[in-house]
């Protein structure tokens, strides 16, 4: 058998004789064009050239070619297997390409790759779930406290301005007057507090995702602004200023004026 | 031609503690007609700021009654009488009751928010301009003398209209003469046909008033 560049320089056929080290072989194929060292090899029986160069015995290896044994699974055990048959005690070894082991490093790295990227993701989820399970029992929490505090003010706050109540109640205002009047003080201050609390959280939040370089994931430098929490801001904080201010300011108002204005 | 504005009918009052019960009025009556400036002397203790305060509807009375205008204002629902009390009294206290973190202005308009009076801006700001605090309208409380804080008090006692004025002490923290001021602008006010009923301890009043009242332990000496 010969290749390319033997064939088409000598002119030779399928079923020329050609001479080699002096012995005659009839040719058995003609390889087409491969573009590599095949184009200039001539293969020839295995026990012929042992004794053409007097190596008789002495097989050192068996080359498969295009054999791609290790890319399909299974493949090289049986290959070991049916050899072992034809020739007992052979080693056989996998002898990969430069590219093939080029593409199944990359192939490797892609794998390894997917599955970081795939425990990245879960561990982005875990934190995700722990954050959310963190802020479900926090947030009830801060609002309550808030809320008690809020509360906690007013009460302050009415007490100090008992005497001013009770002079408008004596000034002719009626109960839901007075409750109007510190209710809307409080829906003012509630609205306030929640515009400036979105803004003081959302740059607290960043400062925080500078100040730990990404360590807390969400907390970046780049969490955008959402209208939507500001909306949601100034619904809350004003409802919940209002609801915690309405019991000491209903008593607040409901004080009898003569009472105060007797003890002044 | 006169007629009463204010008639308190043997009212009597009395305060439960926990030990005792204290008497402060005792079947207390007296009138006061329209123009006339009536003053009610008496020691601490003997019950005048529960009869200001009784006859201002504030204070409910267990026994007797009180007619303001022929009206019983204890009758009336506790909005309805906070209505009534907007309209028909003005009231003036010892510590002035001034709410603190409002101008003078804004002070003297807060009970002109019940009663929707027209022109109450332009009637303020003569009232303002006749005690002299005109300079002083956009200040608060905290930037004017005690003198200045008791005629603010008195304009917003003016500011609706009243038909009676109930003062308690309301000279009892100032110097003579913003004191004089107080009175003089009572006894004008009673002379374009207001009522006052004023309570104190300071018998310097009496050169003012239509008639000088004297109550000791909650019960009258003479009316």
């Amino acid at each position: 058998m010969l290749g390319y560049g033997l064939h088409h320089s000598l002119g030779l056929q399928v079923g020329d004789k050609v001479k080699l080290l002096g012995r005659e072989f009839t040719v058995h194929k003609c390889y087409e064009e491969r573009g590599s060292k095949d184009d200039f090899t001539a293969w020839i029986h295995l026990r012929a050239a042992q004794e053409l160069l007097k190596k008789e015995g002495m097989i050192n290896a068996i080359l498969a070619l295009e054999c791609l044994c290790g890319q399909v699974e299974g493949l090289l055990p049986k290959v070991r297997n049916e050899i072992e048959q034809i020739l007992p005690g052979t080693q056989v070894i996998e002898k990969g390409t430069k590219a093939l082991a080029r593409a199944e490093a990359r192939a490797q790295v892609g794998q390894e790759a997917k599955a970081a990227v795939e425990r990245e993701k879960q561990h982005r989820d875990e934190m995700r779930s722990e954050r959310e399970l963190f802020a479900a029992i926090l947030v009830p929490l801060v609002m309550v406290a808030c809320a008690m505090w809020i509360g906690l003010l007013g009460f302050n706050n009415v007490r100090d301005r008992k005497t001013e109540i009770a002079i408008q109640r004596a000034m002719g205002f009626r109960a839901r007057q007075i409750m109007f009047l510190f209710l809307s003080k409080f829906l003012i201050i509630g609205l306030l507090g929640g515009a400036i609390g979105i803004f003081a959280g959302l740059g607290f939040g960043r400062w925080l995702g500078i100040a730990m370089e990404g360590d807390i994931v969400g907390i970046a430098t780049g969490t955008p602004f959402d209208p939507g929490q500001l909306l949601l801001a100034l619904i809350t904080a004003p409802v919940l200023t209002v609801i915690s201010g309405w019991i000491p300011v209903m008593i607040a108002a409901q004080q009898d004026p003569a009472v105060v204005l007797r003890e002044k | 031609m006169r007629f009463v504005v204010l008639k308190v009918e043997n009212i009597t009052k009395i305060y439960h503690t926990p030990n005792k019960q204290v008497r402060a009025l005792d079947e207390v009556s007296l009138h006061v007609n329209s123009g006339e400036f009536v003053v009610v002397e008496g020691p601490s203790g003997s019950g005048k700021s529960t009869l200001l305060l009784t006859a201002g509807s504030l204070l409910t009375p267990d026994e007797g009654q009180i007619l303001i205008d022929g009206k019983n204002p204890y009758a009336l629902s506790s909005n309805k009488r906070a209505k009534f009390r907007a309209e028909k009294i003005g009231f003036v206290f010892q510590q002035f009751h001034l709410i603190p973190y409002l101008s003078i202005l804004e002070n003297i308009l807060t009970p002109s928010i019940l009663t929707k009076g027209e022109n109450t801006h332009e009637d303020a700001m003569q009232l303002i301009g006749r005690f002299g605090l005109t300079e002083r309208v956009h200040h608060v409380l905290a930037e004017l003398s005690t003198g200045e804080r008791q005629r603010t008090a008195l304009v917003r006692a003016f500011i609706n209209s009243p038909n009676l004025i109930l003062a308690d002490e309301p000279t009892g923290n100032l110097d003579r003469e913003n004191a004089k001021i107080v009175i003089e602008s009572l006894v004008e006010f009673a002379n374009t046909g207001g009522s006052v009923f004023l309570v104190t301890h300071d018998t310097s009043a009496a050169k003012y008033t239509t008639r000088t009242l004297h109550l000791e332990n909650g019960r009258m000496r003479n009316d």
